[in-house]
C-alpha cells in the first residue's frame, strides 16, 4: 500500500467500522437512503471470480482419525502389531505398535475415493468431495492447533477465517449475523472464544455463538416479564430522545446509526428465531437428516445424529438467508475424553460415539444443499485440528492399547461445492498413513484455498495492525492448492 | 504518552496513529502542542494527573462538540485543528462505570484483588470446562469500577465486549467505535443494565419520593446533569401512560441509561 493510501487509512477505516459486518450493512444501507455516507459500503465484490457465496466448516474437535476414515493404507493394514520407531508429540522417539485399522475400506461412486464403513451415508457423497490427504501443520496440542487451525497463528488475538471473510466480503443479511458458530451440546472447543474471535479487527467480525435449543444469541430478548410491546415502547422511547440529541449534531452519522440499531434489535429478535424454527421443514427432511433418531443408550456420551443434525439443517437455512461463514463443532467439553474425537482411550469406541453423530447429517446436508442448487455457492469443508497416529497409544494412557495419538504430521481434509473439483484424491501421506509425503501442504494453503474459493486473494485481503498488513495466512508465502479446483 | 493522554479525551491524539510516529504514521496536527505536552510531563515527573488536569482546563477539551460554525467546517472539515470537541462515545469500561454511578452502586473502593462478576451460564458454556476458575465475587464487589474486572483472554465479558473492549492478547493504541444492533440488544436486555435501572429506579423512589414528575427531574439530573427540554417530557409522560404501571419507572430507567448522551462525550 503507497504512503498516500495510509494515510487516507484511518477515516476510510472509521468508516467501515460503522458500516460493515453484523448489522453493519444494514445501518449503511439506511444510513445510505438518508444520504449519510458519501461511498457505497457493505458486501464488496469478490477479489477473484467466484460462484462461492457462504462456506459451512464442520469442525471435528478432538482430531478425527484419518487412517481410519478417509486415508486407507494397505501397507498399514497388513503391518498391524509391527513394531517400529515412532516420533511421540515432538521429537520423542519411541518404540510403538503400528495398529491397523478395524474399519473395512472400500471405494466409492463414479470416483472410487475411499471411505471406510465407519460412514455409511457420508461414503455416498465422495462425488461431490475433494479430498486433501496431504495436510500438516504445526501443533500436537489441542489449543494452539484449533488455534491455528481457525486464525492461522496458534497463539490468541488474531482474527479468525471467519472475521476475515466477513471483514473481505461484508455481509449479506441485514438481520442475521454474517458469522455464526454453533457448539456441540457436550460444551465448546479447547480454548472457546478466541477460535471465533475477530483478534485486532473489530467485534462486528467475530463469530456469533447461535444455540439451537433455548435462547439463539445471549441477551437476544429481555426478561420474559418485558413483553415485546413493552420493548417497542422503550426502543420508541429511547430513540425519540436520541432524534432530539442527534438534531444537535446533524452530521454525526455515528449517532444516527445508534438509533437505527435500536431498530435493527427489535427487528433480530424475530428474524433469529425465524431462522432456526425447524418446524418449517417437511417431514422427510427432518428424517434425512437424523432428527427423529434417539439418543443411543450403548454409551452415555453418544448423542446420536439429532444435534449435529438440527445443526447442520440449521446451517443449510442460514446459507439461504445469506449468512456468510457457518462453523459448527462435533464433539466439545475438554479434550483427552471420549466426549470429542479425541480418542486416546479406545480410537473402535470413539468411532463409533462420533461417526454416527455425524455421518447421516452431513451426507443430508450435502444432498439438500445440492437438490436446493446450493451447493455451487456454498463451500463446504470439513476436518479437525490435525490427525492421529498409525500406532496404537501407550503414553498417555496408562499402557491400554487401542487408542491413538494426535498426529498434526499428516492429516485429511475435504471440501465440497463452489468451485470445488468433485470427485478428487489429492495427495498423499507415507506408506503407514503417518506424515503427508506426496503433494505435502501446510495448513496456511488450505487457508488460501479456501479464501480463493470464496474469490478472495489471500495476498491481498490484509489487515493493518501493529504496524503490519496482516494476513490469515501469515508472513511465510502460501500456496492456493490448485490440484483440487475445477 | 502525551499524545495518548490527549487521545483519550478528544478521541483522537495529536498523532492520529497511537502506536506509529514514524514515516508510515501520520504527521501530528500541531507538533508545537504536542512538544508543550511532552515538556509538560517531563518537567513535572511525568505526573498523568499534572497533564490530564492541564488538558481538561483547556479551552479546547471544555469546548462543546454542538458547534457548527460553517467557516470553520469549511476549512477543516475533520476537525484536525479542534475548533470543537469530538463527539465520541466513551470506553465499554467508561459506560459500565457510568451505570453503576448513576444508579448509586458503584463501590468506589480502590485495591484489592480482581474482581469476578455473575455471568449468563451461556456464556460460561463456550468454554471447554465451563466455569472452571470463575468464582463469582459476592454482589456488592461486583460493583467495583471496572478497572478491577478480571480479564480472561478466552473469556470476554460480553456487554464490554459488544462495546469494542480491547482484544486481551496484544497492545491495542487504539480502539475502535462500532456500532451493531448486537450491542443494542446487550444494552437492552443485559442482566447488569437491567439491574442497573432497578438500582436507579429505587434511588429515585427514595431521593424524589413518589412524585412522578420530581423523580423524572431527579432523573435526568442524575443521568445527563441537566434539566428535561419540554419535548423529552411528553415523551416520557407518553411511556409512562402506555408501560404498565409497575414495569415503567424501570422502563424509562433503562431508557435514559441506553440513551446516546448517556454514552457519548459531547
Amino acid at each position: 500500500m503507497s504512503i498516500d493510501a495510509h494515510h487516507l487509512r484511518p477515516r476510510r477505516q472509521f468508516l467501515w467500522e460503522m458500516g460493515a459486518g453484523f448489522a453493519g450493512l444494514a445501518l449503511t444501507s439506511l444510513l445510505e437512503a438518508e444520504g449519510f455516507f458519501p461511498e457505497r459500503q457493505g458486501p464488496k465484490l469478490p477479489m477473484l471470480p467466484t460462484k462461492a457465496k457462504s462456506c459451512i466448516f464442520l469442525f471435528m474437535f478432538g482430531g478425527p482419525s484419518q487412517v481410519d476414515l478417509f486415508d486407507y493404507k494397505p501397507e498399514l493394514q497388513k503391518r498391524d502389531g509391527q513394531s517400529v520407531e515412532n516420533e511421540f508429540r515432538r521429537q520423542q522417539k519411541t518404540k510403538a505398535t503400528l495398529q491397523a485399522s478395524r474399519r473395512t475400506f472400500r471405494q466409492h461412486g463414479q470416483s472410487g475415493l475411499w471411505c471406510s464403513d465407519a460412514f455409511p451415508h457420508l461414503s455416498q457423497h465422495v462425488d461431490k468431495m475433494a479430498m486433501v490427504k496431504s495436510l500438516y501443520s504445526d501443533s500436537f496440542s489441542h489449543g494452539s492447533a484449533l488455534l491455528q487451525m481457525n486464525s492461522g497463528r496458534i497463539l490468541q488475538g488474531h482474527p479468525s477465517l471467519g472475521a476475515w471473510m466477513n471483514y473481505g466480503l461484508g455481509t449479506m443479511n441485514q438481520n442475521l449475523p454474517g458469522y455464526v458458530v454453533m457448539l456441540d451440546p457436550r460444551g465448546g472447543p479447547t480454548t472457546g472464544a478466541p477460535n471465533w474471535s475477530s483478534g485486532y479487527m473489530p467485534a462486528v467480525h467475530q463469530g456469533t455463538v447461535l444455540r439451537t435449543a433455548g435462547e439463539p444469541i445471549l441477551s437476544l430478548k429481555p426478561p420474559p416479564a418485558i413483553t415485546r410491546d413493552m420493548q417497542r415502547r422503550e426502543i420508541d422511547f429511547i430513540n425519540e430522545l436520541n432524534q432530539v440529541h442527534q438534531s444537535a449534531h446533524p452530521e454525526a452519522s455515528e449517532l444516527q446509526a445508534r438509533i437505527a440499531s435500536y431498530e435493527l434489535a427489535f427487528r433480530l429478535q424475530s428474524t433469529a428465531p425465524e431462522a432456526l424454527d425447524l418446524s418449517q421443514e417437511d417431514a422427510a427432511t427432518i428424517e434425512m437428516y437424523g432428527l427423529n433418531e434417539p439418543k443411543p443408550d450403548w454409551h452415555s456420551l453418544a448423542l446420536g445424529p439429532a444435534p449435529f443434525g438440527r445443526q447442520c439443517l440449521t446451517a443449510r437455512r442460514l446459507v439461504e438467508r445469506g449468512v456468510r461463514f457457518v462453523q459448527i463443532y462435533s464433539g466439545g467439553g475438554g479434550a483427552g475424553g471420549q466426549n470429542t474425537w479425541d480418542g486416546h482411550h479406545g480410537i473402535e469406541e470413539n468411532l463409533k460415539i462420533h461417526c454416527p453423530e455425524v455421518d447421516r447429517p452431513i451426507a443430508a446436508l450435502l444432498a439438500d444443499l445440492e437438490q436446493r442448487g446450493l451447493l455451487e455457492e456454498t463451500l463446504v469443508v470439513w476436518g479437525g485440528e490435525f490427525g492421529r497416529m498409525p500406532v496404537t497409544e501407550m503414553v498417555n494412557t496408562g499402557g491400554k492399547t487401542g487408542g491413538r495419538d494426535h498426529n498434526p504430521k499428516g492429516f485429511t481434509y475435504w471440501m465440497a461445492g463452489a468451485g470445488v473439483k468433485p470427485g478428487t484424491s489429492y495427495g498423499a501421506t507415507d506408506e503407514i498413513g503417518e506424515a503427508a509425503v506426496e503433494n505435502p501442504h501446510h495448513l496456511r494453503d488450505l487457508h488460501a484455498t479456501i479464501l480463493h474459493l470464496m474469490g478472495l486473494d489471500h495476498r491481498r485481503l490484509t489487515y493493518l495492525h501493529g504496524g503490519l498488513e496482516n494476513k490469515l495466512t501469515g508472513v511465510v508465502e502460501a500456496e492456493v492448492i490448485k490440484g483440487i479446483l475445477v | 504518552m502525551a499524545n495518548r493522554i490527549w487521545q483519550r479525551h478528544f478521541k483522537l491524539g495529536i498523532v492520529p496513529t497511537p502506536d506509529d510516529f514514524g514515516h508510515t504514521g501520520l504527521p501530528p496536527t500541531n507538533q508545537p502542542l504536542l512538544e508543550f505536552l511532552a515538556a509538560e510531563l517531563v518537567e513535572h515527573g511525568w505526573s498523568v494527573k499534572h497533564l490530564q488536569r492541564l488538558i481538561m482546563n483547556s479551552q479546547a477539551y471544555r469546548m462543546t462538540s454542538q458547534s457548527h460554525d460553517p467557516k470553520a467546517l469549511a476549512v477543516d472539515q475533520d476537525n484536525e485543528l479542534l475548533w470543537r470537541q469530538n463527539s465520541h462515545r466513551t470506553d465499554a469500561e467508561v459506560v459500565r462505570d457510568t451505570l453503576l454511578s448513576v444508579s448509586g452502586l458503584l463501590n468506589g473502593k480502590s485495591g484489592g484483588p480482581s474482581v469476578y462478576p455473575t455471568l449468563p451460564a451461556e456464556v460460561h458454556s463456550t468454554q471447554d470446562a465451563a466455569g472452571k476458575g470463575w468464582k463469582d465475587s459476592p454482589p456488592d464487589e461486583q460493583h467495583c469500577r471496572s478497572v478491577y474486572l478480571v480479564v480472561k483472554r478466552a473469556l470476554k465479558i460480553p456487554l464490554l465486549e459488544s462495546l469494542d473492549f480491547a482484544n486481551c492478547t496484544s497492545p491495542v493504541g487504539q480502539r475502535p467505535t462500532t456500532t451493531t444492533a448486537p450491542q443494542a440488544l446487550m444494552l437492552l436486555n443485559d442482566p447488569f443494565v437491567h439491574e442497573q435501572a432497578a438500582a436507579l429506579a429505587e434511588r429515585l423512589r427514595k431521593e424524589a419520593g413518589e412524585d412522578r414528575e420530581a423523580q423524572v427531574q431527579r432523573a435526568f439530573q442524575l443521568v445527563l446533569q441537566r434539566a428535561p427540554l419540554e419535548s423529552e417530557l411528553a415523551a416520557t409522560r407518553h411511556l409512562f401512560t402506555t408501560q404498565p404501571a409497575d414495569a415503567a419507572l424501570a422502563s424509562f430507567c433503562r431508557g435514559l441509561l441506553n440513551l446516546n448522551e448517556t454514552i457519548y462525550v459531547d
